[in-house]
């Protein structure tokens, strides 16, 4: 069954007097359970259609739905609301509330859903030894390592039990050892809990591990293949 | 809740010296406030003592029509005793006021008699305390007289002294007297400083040929708040339709209004607290979302509706107010202990005390502390500080999030 659906999706934007297409006319469906490259070069619009999934940016036409549900028309609070219920978020330059230990920012999005404490500790906890961040639970981002801190951010993305976890160039900013470290751990998290990743990168060694490719050029759809795990 | 709340306490102290900085601005100008108010308010009570319960008292009973000597309230003993009968009544004395001219060691001087009942007048008024030097004046009749210190001057006089009183009597007789001065007063009224002088009521009643007739009874009330109430119960209780019934507030208008001013000079001390308040979380919330933009992206990214991004905002600047008050709070309170107990001393201005719309203060001002007064001052501090960070929040709940997220 489609999780995502996203039909004839187009964004446009205007630089003063040039309009530029970042994403043109996309289709794309995405079923549970899928584990998800979105390649291309830089400006092809990776970033732009995952932004366009999460609700976080709104497209010039087209349309987008997250388990049937279409994006168009719902409010700022009912997008932050999909957001928090049923897509997780992983950015490229790690993104967690400087704050809060690695613990809090795991257990902030239970805390949001309403998750009573003893359920949202025990589930934080969990999480994050699912991500191998036992006994760092108590460190704030500033005191991990990059690596370190991209795993609390899938934590914190994995945590709410959401349907669809998109992640804009998870690997970036990580050397190339710990980048593949960091998609071993989201595809092990893919086979064994099931959950649905949905992750743009340009690095051809981070698409080894995925299962479907899809790639981008200029905004548009080059390419589709699904492969053998 | 109580995440925000964790968050929003730990943000406040990411950049402690801002934070500390506006703090402490706020608190000063909270203990400045309250030291402000205490001294104003010691000063206005000082001079609500002096101008309404010295001279005015609560209620005041004249005769209807023109104030001359001859027109009088007649049956003085009995009214008097009518109105101390009344329950709300805590003290009522009967006066009786006459012109002189006071004779004494070589030099005559006008003055004012003020004829008063030394057994009733200290439950009204302070002032038979006002004595400096000499003795108090008898409870019984017995021709003394207290002199303004002024006057006292003037006439060379000094406890002991005597002089001759002229003056004319209600039946148009020319009468001269023989009195002593018992003592000399300093009451902070400059006309009576002058040229008053205070002799026993019977004493000027005698003088003037008024047999039991009064000119004024000045009553204080139990509950000086309910005052136009208590003045209509003496109009029934006295039942003379062509008394003239009084609150203090009618009888003298010109003071009401000055002692309204207390409250004129309060709003200027709290608008410099709003003033001060405003622009300090203004300011410091609006760097601290600009700063930030990053990061409320990303909050809004997690799924943080865009009320709880106000929600935090607004919560930090409560945080910043609260502690800027309870700081402020502590040393305001230590200035006003201060100030009640020690009192601001301006005597090296001035070693007479000051004049102040013609009442003349004690140059050791005492702070007085109403507990309305520092609450008004904590919560509008509280306020002020909510609606200053309001457009801070409202622009962090507007951020675009992609955009947001672009920030560095």
């Amino acid at each position: 069954m489609s999780i995502l659906s996203v039909r004839a999706l187009s964004r446009t934007y205007h630089q003063g007097t040039q309009t530029i297409r970042a994403l043109d006319g996309v289709d794309f469906n995405v079923d549970a359970g899928e584990f998800t490259a979105l390649m291309g070069p830089s400006g092809s619009g990776k970033t732009t259609l995952l932004n366009l999934i999460g609700g976080l940016d709104r497209p010039t036409s087209g349309v987008v739905e997250v388990e049937g549900r279409p994006l168009r028309g719902l409010s700022p609070g009912a997008l932050s609301d999909l957001r928090l219920h049923r897509i997780g978020f992983v950015f490229q330059s790690y993104n967690l509330i400087p704050v809060l230990s690695a613990y809090e920012n795991t257990e902030f999005v239970l805390a949001l859903q309403g998750v009573p404490a003893a359920e949202r500790r025990e589930r934080a906890m969990r999480t994050l030894a699912a991500v191998g961040l036992a006994g760092m639970e108590g460190r704030r981002p500033s005191e991990l390592s990059g690596g370190q801190q991209q795993r609390v951010a899938v934590a914190r993305a994995i945590a709410g039990d959401p349907a669809l976890v998109l992640a804009d160039e998870p690997t970036a900013n990580l050397d190339s050892h710990t980048g593949a470290e960091l998609i071993e751990l989201m595809a092990r998290l893919n086979a064994d809990q099931g959950v649905t990743f949905v992750f743009s990168t340009h690095d051809p060694k981070v698409q080894e591990a995925a299962r479907r490719v899809v790639r981008l050029v200029d905004g548009r759809i080059d390419g589709d293949e699904q492969r053998a795990p | 809740m109580r995440f925000l709340l964790a968050m929003a306490w730990r943000n406040l102290w990411r950049n402690p010296g801002r934070s500390a900085i506006t703090a402490l601005a706020m608190g000063v100008a909270v203990a400045l406030s309250m030291a402000t108010l205490a001294l104003q308010d010691g000063m206005f009570s000082e001079m609500f003592q002096i101008m309404v319960e010295q001279q005015l008292g609560h209620v005041q009973v004249h005769p209807g029509g023109t104030r001359t000597l001859e027109n009088t309230l007649h049956h003085g003993e009995a009214l008097t005793e009518r109105l101390e009968a009344l329950p709300s009544t805590l003290a009522v004395s009967p006066r009786v006021q006459g012109f002189a001219l006071l004779s004494g060691e070589g030099s005559a001087v006008g003055a004012q008699l003020v004829g008063v009942d030394p057994a009733r007048e200290p439950a009204v008024s302070p002032l038979l305390s006002k004595r400096i030097r000499g003795e108090a004046l008898p409870v019984s009749a017995a021709r003394r007289v207290l002199l303004g210190y002024k006057l006292a001057e003037k006439l060379q006089a000094e406890p002991g002294s005597e002089l001759v009183v002229f003056t004319q009597g209600a039946d148009g007789s020319l009468a001269n007297e023989l009195y002593t001065v018992a003592g000399i007063f300093r009451s902070g009224d400059a006309a009576l400083d002058r040229a008053g002088a205070i002799l026993h009521y019977r004493d000027l009643q005698e003088l003037l040929v008024l047999g039991d007739q009064l000119h004024s009874l000045t009553l204080l009330a139990r509950d000086k708040t309910a005052l136009p109430a208590y003045a209509q119960q003496v109009r029934d209780a006295l039942g003379d339709p062509s008394a003239l019934v009084q609150t203090w507030r009618e009888a003298s208008p010109e003071t009401a209004e000055m002692m309204s001013m207390q409250d004129a000079s309060s709003g200027v001390v709290l608008g410099i607290v709003f003033v001060v308040a405003a622009f300090g979380v203004l300011n410091t919330m609006a760097m601290s979302v600009f700063e930030r933009t990053k990061e409320l992206g990303i909050l809004r990214a997690v799924g943080v509706r865009p009320g709880k991004v106000v929600g935090l905002i607004v919560l930090e600047s409560l945080l910043l107010s609260g502690v800027a008050g309870l700081g402020g709070l502590v040393l305001g309170g230590a200035l006003d202990l201060y100030l009640v107990r020690v009192g601001m001393d301006l005597s090296s201005a001035s070693s007479d005390g000051f004049s102040f719309a013609g009442v003349m203060l004690n140059p050791v001002i005492h702070g007085e502390v109403r507990p309305l007064g520092v609450l008004l001052i904590l919560s509008s501090v509280v306020v002020v500080a909510l609606l200053a960070s309001l457009f801070p929040a409202y622009r962090a709940a507007r951020l675009d999030p992609v955009e947001a997220l672009r920030a560095e």
